[in-house]
């Protein structure tokens, strides 16, 4: 065999030996070829600087190589990536806890399952017996915590697990955010949405219309007899603005984050209601002798009694009080919408 | 570069495993940052063409007269994570018949460079002296941006800083004018 047969078949068999240690991500990504043609450039490089007569041979491929490092060596540069937090670099450790909060949800959902269905089968205690809760959550943790572990100890980053067009989108979305001046989530590096949280819109709608309702139809004739009578035609006003204001809501919480026009033109909505409710509560506000206070005695049961003239300077405080209250908030509305306009091409 | 030296006497200090270890960490976590820099500087010295690693890696020998020498595997880590981060671009080429990645500095890559490097010869001048050591900045060839530190050429016309902002546009006149 020639010497520049034996030199190439070195250098084949050590690059054969860097690829199979270099991180899986970067094999997953087709980016281990790239090093390997970068490291053999480099090693022919160096061997032709430690060859005396110029030509390389098998002892300056050998050189080079040493010079350069064990494979283990060389995949280990590779595979330090992340940045340092406890075992679990800092890039992993926001999906690290959202596994953990995941897992235990899902985990104490399952148990509640287990347990009302024991409950259920008139078997209460079999339920604890069935499924440990704490050591099952122990056990689910520990196993998340060394499979993070040993992605940090590759390497991994959180780019590595999406595709590039995925990254391409989110980039772009991150800097049409950033130039925007809207606000970016530091951890995930995605634009904060704006806050129509359907979780909270749609059953804080549902309760309000229910209230509303009740307000409006005043089922409870019991209730209705102790109440003086403007007085209840007042609650009634109030239960249809509440019916208008929980219906806007809900519509608010269906629409969810991404229909910002329609977020803006329900806000205004919103404000203009704020606004208009301001006579409803100066109603209140003026007609202190209506409000009647109701209480409940062991002896007689419910009571009432019509607030007395010396609490009318108080009573009339709290309405000044929720009026400006109100006002700031729909002056809020007017703001939020005309911020939500920043978002209209972002999602 | 406590890598590079050998014992003399056995008595040295050099000998002792402790020293030597503390010595390495020591001297690895002050020069970890810089060599990124450095890397940059002479990758920018080769404009549009590049570099490739080997060629980086001598310039980097001979400039810092053996001083500041990087690992060769860790040079090319370092230049896949400047890459990654958008600072640099690489093409790659055959060049007598082998095949090499040329690496060259982005426009954003130039930006941050020049910031660093303002921060590290403002840091360097205001360290020095504890060490005994006078440190002369070129300031007929460049201009420090008094509130961030970054490094302007006294020929750029720029009338603002484009790190934080401030104008410079007087500053750079005089400057032009003295020379």
């Amino acid at each position: 065999m020639s010497e520049e047969k034996r030199a190439k078949g070195i250098v084949k068999d050590y690059l054969k030996q860097v690829k199979e240690k270099l991180p899986e991500w970067m094999k997953e990504k087709k980016e281990h070829k790239d090093v390997l043609i970068e490291l053999e450039g480099h090693i022919w490089d160096k061997a032709e600087e430690f060859s005396e007569e110029g030509t390389i041979n098998e002892q300056s491929v050998r050189l080079a190589i040493a010079h350069l490092g064990t494979p283990k060596e060389i995949a280990r540069q590779y595979k330090q990536r992340g940045t340092p937090k406890v075992y679990i670099t800092e890039e992993l450790w926001p999906y690290y806890k959202q596994a953990l909060k995941f897992a235990s949800v899902i985990l104490i959902a399952i148990y509640v399952f287990f347990v009302v269905l024991n409950i259920i089968l008139g078997r209460p205690m079999q339920a604890f017996e069935f499924f440990n809760i704490f050591t099952t959550l122990l056990a689910v943790f520990a196993i998340i915590t060394l499979i993070f572990t040993g992605l940090s100890m590759e390497g991994y980053l959180p780019e590595d697990f999406t595709s590039s067009t995925t990254q391409e989108k989110r980039r772009k979305k991150r800097e049409k955010a950033l130039q925007k001046g809207l606000p970016v989530d530091p951890s995930t590096g995605e634009p904060i949405k704006p806050i129509v949280k359907r979780e909270d819109k749609i059953p804080g709608g549902i309760i309000g219309i229910i209230f509303a309702v009740l307000f409006i139809t005043q089922p409870f004739l019991e209730i209705n007899a102790l109440l003086h009578p403007e007085f209840l035609s007042l609650l009634r006003l109030a239960g249809i603005f509440m019916l208008i204001d929980s219906s806007i809501t809900l519509t608010r919480g269906i629409l969810g984050p991404k229909e910002i026009t329609a977020q803006q033109i329900t806000l205004i909505a919103m404000a203009i209601l704020k606004f208009a409710s301001l006579w409803l509560f100066f109603l209140f506000l003026s007609n202190p002798e209506i409000f009647t206070i109701i209480y409940w005695t062991e002896e007689t049961g419910l009571e009432s009694v019509l607030l007395g003239e010396q609490y009318y300077d108080a009573y009339q405080n709290i309405w000044i009080l929720i009026m400006f209250i109100q006002v700031i908030s729909a002056i809020y509305d007017i703001f939020k919408a005309g911020k939500f306009e920043k978002y209209k091409d972002l999602f | 570069m406590i890598k590079r030296i050998r014992e003399v006497k056995s008595n040295a200090l050099i000998a002792s495993e402790e020293f030597r270890e503390y010595v390495e960490k020591f001297e690895s976590e002050l020069v970890r940052g810089i060599s990124q820099l450095t890397v940059l500087s002479i990758i920018l010295q080769f404009g549009k063409e590049g570099a490739y690693g080997y060629k980086i890696l001598k310039e980097l020998e001979e400039q810092t007269n053996n001083t500041l020498v990087i690992d060769e595997g860790t040079l090319y880590p370092i230049l896949r994570n400047l890459k990654r981060d958008g600072l640099l671009r690489s093409q790659r080429k055959k060049v007598e018949g082998r095949k090499r990645n040329y690496y060259s500095i982005t426009e954003n890559g130039k930006q941050i460079f020049n910031y660093l490097a303002g921060f590290l010869t403002k840091l360097t001048e205001a360290v020095l002296p504890l060490f005994d050591v006078d440190v002369s900045l070129q300031t007929e060839k460049y201009y420090y941006c008094p509130l961030c530190a970054n490094k302007i050429d006294i020929s750029s016309d720029k009338k603002y800083c484009y790190v934080c902002g401030y104008n410079v546009y007087d500053d750079l006149k005089n400057r032009r004018m003295k020379k």
